[in-house]
């Protein structure tokens, strides 16, 4: 604790440096005068009094620096000054600079949109109370269970709760003159308070609701204009009256993630709806327990509701986190991150190319800076501080590469939260700038500030004062293996590579899209209609409710 | 750090004379300087280059407190002051020194 307030008052002396300054001179002027004084009263005319003053006092130059020593840290304001050096040197000259930031920025805005990428899609939280309790349960070896399950399921009370909800479920909206298809979720009566799902305005559905409607806040952005009296509004859906109770907030992660994002949310209305299961663990439950619990429970409900062949209900149970790493193993979605992966493989070779593209820059300017490298060296610098400058000055570049690289990833980012891609489920991406990715991007500046300017920097103050001064270009011709070719070929291969496998996905891409199907498909034309299925049927929807709880 | 030009000066002993003589109340550098002198019967001279180094790490280590006031004679100067931190300090480190004292005495008289 002392010693961060003790960083404090140092950071807070950096800040004021130029006052401390001032005040320390006063302070040396105060003292030197009071001594004078004390001497003139003992006798001594005021001029030599203030003479002699000075000379008891000693060096103040020297005083001056020790007095500082005591607040300064030193690699800061060394880096600082390092710093201000290499943004004067970058100034001089615009072209290697802005060339330089570019590369960096395109390399480094694109690893950074991917990161985000990943991170939406596999570590997303979902938008609902304490995710770490809630589980995926699936019975059976089935992803859905009836309505009339999930009820016995929830009354034998094996969890806190357990609530259902199906993300394939279609409506047709009735607007006037128009029919729309809606992606929709019919979720069971206690869905919203178990999960803990909030609301912008308005109310969650409340269990033994009927025929209420909870929108998305895209759809009633989109469909409803943003209509302010949207509450108490009736929807007709599927040939039904359906009264809108609440609005969601604009951030609204399902559990299912991914961007899943349905239109509305309104209660099952029949006992053998389909819904995938989610449940609250009690405090303390491991998972081995929860299985069993659940298997216990399956071959009660087996005598209830018998599978069809035999098959039980306590077969093919599972139980899987909704958030963290833990889900993307437990659902079994190893190869969809292994994608993702893959993808960040790709990007990572793209900075790597970008990194090599401003080592060969720095590494050519080094040579033409050659003389003034010479002359700080004959002039008494280290190499080590040498080195450290030329690295400040990669380090500005990278730092200033980045910062172009996060306009450019809010952009993108910007741009898919936006797009609405060409899939047949309802992908709504909320990529927001956080501090993952802002300690994500930092390291890329770091790293890049190395890995450009390290090699270059050393090859620069290589040799000493004697070989430096010589003004030649010197050796790099004769040799076969000299940096500037092994940059080159690096990032040849590199590219190579890339350009390789982005011209084999997209050639995979294509096979897979003109796959001859066995049949013509020249002449056939693929249309989706949604028909409500109660209103072509009767006879079998009657014939089904019978079972009915 | 620099110790002041005295034969056989204990290390970190700087540090307690200043904690003790602004224990009284807040002071300018030169009058710290000044009492150290009479309370040792001109036996410690503090240097001007020991004693401001010496101030300002003591402020660093949040010790004392700085503020500017006016002086006896009228003119413009910093006063230092005694922080509760700097008390706790000033005890601490008086409680080491008779120790250390009563050690080196100790060994004197058995000799």
């Amino acid at each position: 604790m002392t010693r961060l307030k003790e960083i404090g008052r140092r950071l807070f002396y950096l800040g004021r440096r130029q006052n401390f300054n001032r005040e320390l001179d006063d302070e040396i002027q105060f003292h030197i005068e009071t001594r004078a004084d004390e001497l003139e009263r003992a006798g001594v005319p005021r001029p030599e009094a203030l003479a002699q003053a000075g000379r008891e006092f000693g060096s103040p130059v020297r005083m001056r620096e020790q007095t500082r020593a005591a607040w300064q840290i030193k690699w800061v304001e060394d880096l600082l000054s390092d710093l201000r050096y290499a943004l004067r040197a970058l100034a001089r000259s615009p072209g290697f600079a802005a060339a330089a930031i570019f590369s960096l920025a395109l390399g480094i805005g694109a690893n950074t949109t991917m990161f985000s990428l990943t991170m939406e899609f596999l570590f997303s939280r979902p938008s609902c109370r304490d995710p770490e309790t809630l589980r995926f349960i699936q019975i059976g070896g089935n992803s859905a269970a009836e309505v009339r399950d999930w009820r016995f399921l929830r009354n034998a009370h094996i969890f806190e709760d357990v609530a259902g909800s199906f993300e394939e479920a279609e409506a047709n909206w009735r607007n006037g003159e128009d029919t729309y298809r809606l992606f929709v979720m019919p979720v069971t009566d206690n869905f919203f308070n178990m999960v803990g799902v909030s609301v912008a305005f308005g109310r969650a559905i409340q269990p033994g609701e009927q025929y209420t409607v909870v929108l998305s806040n895209g759809f009633w952005q989109r469909r409803l204009a943003g209509d302010p009296n949207v509450l108490g509004r009736v929807l007709v859906l599927d040939g039904r009256h359906y009264t809108v109770v609440g609005v969601l907030p604009r951030e609204t992660r399902t559990l299912l993630g991914f961007g899943f994002a349905p239109e509305l949310y309104f209660p099952v209305l029949r006992e053998d709806e389909l819904v995938s299961l989610v449940a609250r663990l009690p405090d303390g439950i491991t998972r081995p327990q929860a299985i069993a619990r659940l298997q216990a429970t399956c071959k009660e409900l087996n005598k209830i509701h018998p599978r069809s062949q035999n098959d039980s209900w306590a077969n093919g149970i599972r139980v899987a986190r909704v958030a963290g790493l833990e889900r993307l193993d437990e659902l079994g979605l190893g190869p969809f991150a292994a994608f993702f992966v893959m993808l960040m493989i790709v990007v990572g070779l793209v900075l790597l190319i970008a990194c090599a593209n401003v080592s060969s820059l720095l590494l050519a300017r080094a040579s033409s800076r050659r003389q003034e490298l010479a002359i700080r060296l004959a002039i008494g610098a280290g190499r080590g501080r040498i080195v450290r400058q030329l690295l400040a000055e990669s380090l500005l570049l990278a730092l200033l590469g980045t910062s172009a690289g996060f306009l450019l990833n809010t952009w993108l980012t910007g741009l898919m939260n936006r797009t609405q891609l060409p899939v047949p489920v309802p992908i709504q991406l909320l990529i927001r700038p956080d501090w993952r990715l802002l300690i994500y991007s930092t390291c890329l500046a770091l790293i890049s500030a190395l890995v450009a300017g390290l090699v270059p920097a050393l090859k620069a103050t290589r040799g000493g004062v004697s070989e430096a001064l010589k003004f030649q270009q010197g050796q790099v011709g004769n040799q076969r293996w000299t940096l500037r070719n092994a940059l080159v070929i690096g990032q040849l291969a590199v590219s190579v590579v890339l350009l390789t496998t982005g011209f084999l996905f997209i050639r995979n891409m294509t096979k897979a899209m003109t796959m001859h199907p066995g049949f013509d498909v020249d002449n056939t034309v693929w249309a989706y209609v949604r028909l409500v299925p109660e209103k072509y049927f009767p006879n079998k929807v009657t014939g089904r409710r019978k079972y009915g709880g | 750090m620099q110790e002041p030009n005295i034969p056989e000066f204990l290390p970190g002993t700087l540090y307690l004379l200043i904690l003790r003589i602004l224990a009284r109340g807040p002071l300018h550098g030169y009058a710290i300087s000044r009492r150290i002198k009479e309370h040792s019967e001109e036996t410690l001279e503090i240097e001007e280059g020991s004693l401001y180094p010496a101030l300002n790490r003591m402020l660093v280590k949040g010790w004392l407190s700085a503020e500017w006031g006016v002086s006896e004679n009228n003119r413009k100067a910093r006063f230092y002051k005694l922080t509760a931190e700097g008390r706790r300090q000033l005890e601490r480190e008086s409680r080491q020194f008779d120790r250390l004292i009563r050690a080196i005495q100790l060994v004197l008289r058995s000799a």
